[in-house]
């Protein structure tokens, strides 16, 4: 795996082990929280309902007080029709079950709605079971309590005496509230499941269920709604006494809330987090591959101009902006390949300079020819009609320096000979550049230098040797050496002779551009011979040829299109 | 190419996962469905209801029913003013009436039953039950019960059953007893006697006919046991029906009219009874045919549990669950198979209620019909709100709508 991976994931890993903490943190608080505003939230539904209870045992103590009012105006009570449909007014009005008057313990009338007491055993059985119902009863005071019938069905019982009566003959009038769902479903919230408990045994239960009274709360959870991760929670449930009743006992009311909210609040928890770790992973993810990205360029540069350099590339050089320890070693590497580079250069030389020897030309000529090739070079690249690469300027210099590098082969006398040549002599003198470019060949990571060095002394009208290439077909490279060797070989001073003036080589370069010379290279080379010389050469003479100059990539170039002619100036 | 190899699996693995986590981490518990079912029945009736929905919910999986009771005019008012477009108060489901159908879906309340459904249950359900939930060929509701009123006497003081209302009035009583008591605020309970002087109560367009000439014969017809001491109380009054079912259990009313829901309160009152189709007067020219009208499970339109409404209408017309829904409440069967099998005779009193259902009247669930007939409520409640009886030359005023 590519170290920027490994970077990247090493980066990822320890987001998600710490958003994975975090999450189970935010779990646990999570838990915690619902849990809690759960309990709140069903402690509130048990202080609703116990009001509830509490508004509805309000009302029926004021159906009590009114209809003992009514019967202690009316007196004694018949079952005519004209009383029972007062009663049954009373009924309507306070949504009663059953009203029951009683004189002494004689039932004088009663009234009830058919639509919930019919069928039920609901009816008073006087007195009051419980001891001190009967007392608090007997001495006149209201009584509330919880009565069962043999049915095994709670009814709420509330009795009051008629006021004006007097000892046994004392007129009581009692109201009955069956505690059934009905009743109970108008107290417990919607939602919840609940129960009214006496005595710990369950009087009713909402919703009612086929399975009747005796369900305890175990069977009620099975109609709470489940939810996601049901499993994990147990109901909240909560427990409060209701209703003190006067028989010393209190109704208790017991809610219970499905685990459906905390399965929820735990999904939309876990949902919420593994949301915001996906996208700060993957942001993550981007930010540091981008990181890794930007610390390990200057590795990958180190890297490709490694690899530059075992290609033969001896120009490399590697940007050194950074001051932290990759720069140092950036710039270490650029120290690296310059002495290498030198090196190389330097045998170059040596090896140049050993054939200079042969023959009468000094070292002056090799550092000129290499010079003028590199600085026609660069007017041809600032006058657009090439781009070439640090190493191609490499190649061209090695070029230069040993374009006559083939001489080593050529007998003394025949080099120095100051006579014609003959035929024999010569054909030997036309073999050097063949000779030089595979002595180059040899040195390992220059033939495209060796390439340049056999054509250098090819004309650009096919007039040259060793192969009689012509235009394009010579590199060019080769061009450009062919034409600085020639002007630098008119105008050396030699033993014996002076040399030309540079406005005379010129001149000479000029007639033959289009023959021997390419026009470009010639008018190039002008430009630089003018420049350092500070001959009289009209600057503007440029032949007025130009091209666009055709390479193909082995050749390096890099393909440019021709200048506007205020540029070609 | 390994590494790019790598880093697409990666990525596929990456979108596998956050893929598989948001559909694992959709919360579930929001697709529970909660249904809120409105009804005007009461008492053991909606407890029925809402057992034999629980046990329907059951059997459906995460569905949870919450019942909530209204008188008739609360449901009425709600569905009409208050019922809210979504949240929590909009009622999914309604229990009502056949004659409310046309009105509710005028307004956009109910929707239409989908065809398939229409389909499912026309084989099953008498013709007559799928006619009374049409509306301008739209069937809008699920029929689960029939109910018709039919007059339920004491065969200890008719031996056979009454032929007449004159027959029943004739009958000597003891002081305090009433002969016969009818429900006047309501033209339900009155259509029966008035349809004996009057035919058909429904005209061709299906509009009501509620002439106050035959209203006022039949007060007057009716006089001697409404003008009897505390007569006018079993005729007028709130929680009408417990006050009668008393007085008749106390052997001090005779017979009164009145649907087959009290037939359970009749069973555990101690006191024998029948019930036959209510008698016409004797000199009157056409039978007395009460109003057939049918209890519906209609689906809110509105309703997000709308599909699962539907489910459940449809499950309340399976035969085990009708018949169980339609023995507790004591309303008629509406489908076939349980008149084909007698098993919808079974209880006492219900053939009564079965001939006056075959001898009643339809009407339809259009809205007019609707209108017409609340507006001849209204005009009976003017007269029924007296707290004492009127005299007979009141009633011609009182009658035709004047002011008391």
């Amino acid at each position: 795996m590519r170290l920027r991976w490994q970077l990247v994931l090493s980066h990822l890993g320890s987001i998600l082990l710490t958003a994975l903490v975090i999450g189970l943190v935010n779990v646990v608080l999570l838990l915690r929280g619902t849990r809690t505003m759960e309990g709140q939230a069903l402690d509130s539904s048990v202080t609703t309902a116990r009001h509830l209870l509490a508004s509805r045992l309000a009302d029926l103590q004021h159906a009590r007080d009114d209809i003992s009012t009514f019967a202690a105006e009316a007196g004694p009570l018949a079952p005519d029709i004209a009383t029972l449909g007062r009663l049954h007014d009373f009924l309507a009005f306070y949504r009663l079950e059953r009203v029951e008057v009683f004189h002494g313990l004689r039932k004088e009338v009663e009234a009830y709605r058919w639509e919930r007491g019919v069928g039920r055993s609901l009816a008073t059985t006087w007195l009051p079971p419980k001891p001190q119902i009967a007392a608090q009863v007997a001495f006149g005071r209201p009584a509330a309590w919880v009565q069962k019938g043999a049915d095994g069905l709670a009814s709420l019982k509330l009795c009051s005496a008629v006021p004006g009566g007097v000892g046994d003959e004392r007129r009581w009038v009692v109201l009955t509230e069956p505690l059934d769902g009905s009743f109970l479903g108008r107290i417990i919230p919607p939602g919840l499941v609940g129960a009214l408990r006496d005595d710990n045994q369950i009087l009713v239960a909402w919703p009612e269920t086929p399975t009747g009274p005796d369900q305890d709360i175990e069977s009620l959870l099975t109609y709470l709604p489940q939810g996601s991760f049901a499993w994990l929670f147990r109901p909240v449930s909560s427990r409060r006494p209701a209703v003190q009743l006067d028989d010393g006992s209190a109704l208790e009311l017991v809610l219970l809330s499905a685990p459906i909210r905390s399965g929820q609040s735990l999904v939309q928890g876990l949902r919420a987090w593994f949301l915001v770790t996906v996208c700060g992973s993957l942001l993550a993810l981007a930010i540091g591959s981008g990181l890794a990205a930007r610390l390990l360029a200057p590795l990958n540069a180190l890297l490709e101009g490694t690899a530059a350099m075992a290609r033969g590339h001896l120009m490399v050089r590697l940007p050194t902006g950074r001051g932290d320890e990759l720069g140092s070693l950036t710039r270490e590497f650029n120290r690296m390949a310059d002495e290498i580079r030198n090196t190389y250069l330097g045998m170059i030389s040596t090896l140049a300079e050993i054939v200079e020897a042969k023959s009468h030309y000094t070292r002056e000529h090799i550092d000129r020819v290499e010079r003028l090739a590199m600085a026609t070079a660069e007017v041809l690249e600032r006058r657009g009609w090439v781009r070439f690469s640090s190493h191609q300027r490499f190649l061209l210099s090695v070029a230069a320096i040993l374009h006559d590098v083939g001489k080593i082969a050529i007998a003394n006398e025949i080099l120095n000979k100051s006579g014609p040549l003959d035929t024999t002599e010569r054909e030997q003198i036309l073999t050097h550049p063949e000779v030089g470019a595979l002595i180059v060949e040899r040195m390992g990571k220059l033939e495209r230098a060796a390439e340049i060095i056999r054509c250098a002394h090819e004309h650009f009208d096919g007039s040259g040797y060793p192969r009689g290439l012509r235009g394009e077909e010579i590199p060019l490279e080769s061009r450009i050496i062919l034409a600085v060797d020639a002007f630098d070989a008119m105008t050396i001073k030699r033993p014996y002779s002076a040399g030309r003036s540079s406005e005379a080589a010129i001149a000479e370069l000029r007639t033959e551009a289009g023959r021997q010379f390419d026009p470009v290279v010639v008018e190039a080379l002008v430009e630089v011979v003018t420049k350092e010389s500070g001959a009289d050469v009209d600057p503007s003479s440029d032949s007025g040829l130009y091209r666009v100059i055709h390479s193909d990539s082995d050749a390096g170039y890099r393909l440019v299109s021709a200048p506007p002619p205020e540029n070609r100036a | 190419m390994r590494i790019l190899g790598r880093a697409r699996a990666c990525s596929a693995c990456l979108v596998l996962v956050v893929t598989a986590g948001s559909v694992a981490c959709q919360p579930r518990g929001e697709k529970q469905a909660h249904l809120t079912v409105g009804t005007a029945w009461s008492g053991p009736a909606a407890e029925s209801l809402h057992r034999e929905l629980l046990r329907v919910a059951e059997r459906l999986g995460s569905v949870t029913i919450d019942v909530r009771t209204y008188s008739s005019y609360g449901l009425y008012d709600y569905l009409s003013k208050n019922q809210p477009q979504g949240g929590e108060g909009l009622l999914d489901l309604v229990v009502v009436p056949n004659d409310w159908l046309g009105q509710l879906a005028e307004r956009g309340t109910i929707g239409e039953l989908p065809s398939t459904r229409v389909e499912a249950m026309q084989d099953r359900l008498v013709r007559q039950a799928v006619l009374a939930v049409t509306d301008r060929d739209k069937v809008l509701a699920f029929p689960v019960s029939a109910e018709t009123l039919a007059l339920i006497y004491d065969p200890q003081r008719f031996p056979s059953p009454p032929r007449s209302i004159d027959e029943i009035l004739s009958v000597p009583m003891q002081p305090g007893t009433i002969p016969i008591a009818v429900n006047l605020a309501s033209p339900y309970h009155l259509a029966p006697l008035v349809s004996a002087y009057q035919g058909s109560l429904v005209d061709v367009d299906g509009n009501l006919i509620w002439r106050d000439d035959i209203l006022l014969k039949v007060f007057l017809r009716t006089a001697s046991a409404w003008q009897a001491p505390g007569g006018w109380r079993c005729f007028t009054g709130e929680d009408l029906e417990s006050l009668q079912l008393q007085l008749y259990s106390d052997g001090k009313l005779a017979s009164f009219i009145s649907g087959p829901w009290l037939l359970e309160a009749l069973e555990a009152c101690g006191r024998p009874f029948a019930v036959t189709p209510v008698p016409a007067f004797a000199d009157a020219e056409h039978p007395a045919r009460a109003l057939v009208g049918y209890q519906c499970v209609a689906v809110a339109k509105d309703s997000p549990w709308a599909d699962l409404g539907l489910q459940i209408g449809a499950s309340l017309l399976e035969p085990d669950v009708n018949e169980r829904l339609n023995r507790s409440t004591r309303r008629l069967s509406v489908l076939i198979d349980s008149f084909q099998s007698q098993r919808a005779m079974a209880s006492q009193g219900t053939v009564g209620f079965l001939r006056a259902l075959e001898q009643g009247q339809f009407f339809p669930a259009a809205a007019h019909w609707s209108d017409s007939f609340q507006r001849a409520g209204d005009r009976l409640q003017r007269v029924a709100r007296r707290p004492h009886a009127p005299t007979r030359d009141e009633l011609p005023r009182l009658v035709s709508g004047g002011l008391p």
